[in-house]
């Protein structure tokens, strides 16, 4: 993958991921259709 | 100087999203995808980069004019957050499609700059830089104490370094 292809990518993937996220569509999904990872988070502090 | 962060409360929704809600009504979710498949070059290191991601709920919302500083106040908690375990480093990559990449990279750094921010744990590096006609804005965010820090620099510098013409 080239350079340019790279951040072309990340920036696809930001578009996916505010898609999915604006349609409802839980993150997990994405690691299915896309083979996006995403951490694991733990419970906030608050 | 003690922080006097006043975040905005925030809730998880599942294991990979959380949210917080202004007081203005607008609802805004956050998520850090794995960056690893861009340092395939560092093994070692790769799989602790991620990147950041900040998404307004609803796309059609009307945001309010003026600036909210509990929106940083929370991006910095849980940003912070995300790094205190000193292990983990966060590359964010500004979004363009809209043409407002440059306003959205000050405006981060600037949350990032604060006087009383712990400033004291986390470095920022910013570098922007033109691959092949896309004009990219970045920036890297590490825990000071990591102990990878020079490694992760260098990996990410490395990454968005002008290709040779």
């Amino acid at each position: 993958m080239t350079k340019v292809e790279m951040f072309q990518k990340m920036l696809d993937d930001q578009k996916i991921i505010r898609e999915a996220l604006q349609n409802g569509i839980p993150l997990k999904e994405l690691e299915k259709t896309h083979g996006l990872k995403f951490a694991t988070l733990p419970d906030p502090k608050n | 100087m003690a922080l006097s962060l006043q975040p905005y409360l925030i809730q998880k929704i599942d294991d990979q999203t959380y949210e917080f809600n202004t007081e203005n009504g607008i609802e805004y979710l956050c998520s850090f995808l794995s960056f690893s498949e861009y340092f395939a070059n560092r093994p070692d290191i790769a799989p602790y980069f991620f990147s950041f991601n900040l998404e307004l709920k609803d796309k059609n919302v009307k945001l309010p004019r003026g600036i909210d500083k509990r929106i940083a106040d929370t991006v910095i908690t849980i940003v912070g957050d995300f790094l205190n375990a000193q292990i983990n480093a966060v590359v964010y990559v500004c979004d363009n499609s809209d043409g407002r990449e440059a306003a959205r990279s000050r405006k981060f750094l600037s949350w990032f700059d604060y006087y009383e921010h712990p400033s004291t744990k986390i470095i920022q590096v910013s570098n922007n830089f033109d691959a092949g006609g896309l004009f990219i804005y970045t920036t890297l965010l590490v825990h000071k104490k990591n102990k990878r820090i020079k490694d992760i620099i260098l990996a990410y510098l490395d990454l968005t370094k002008e290709d040779e013409k």
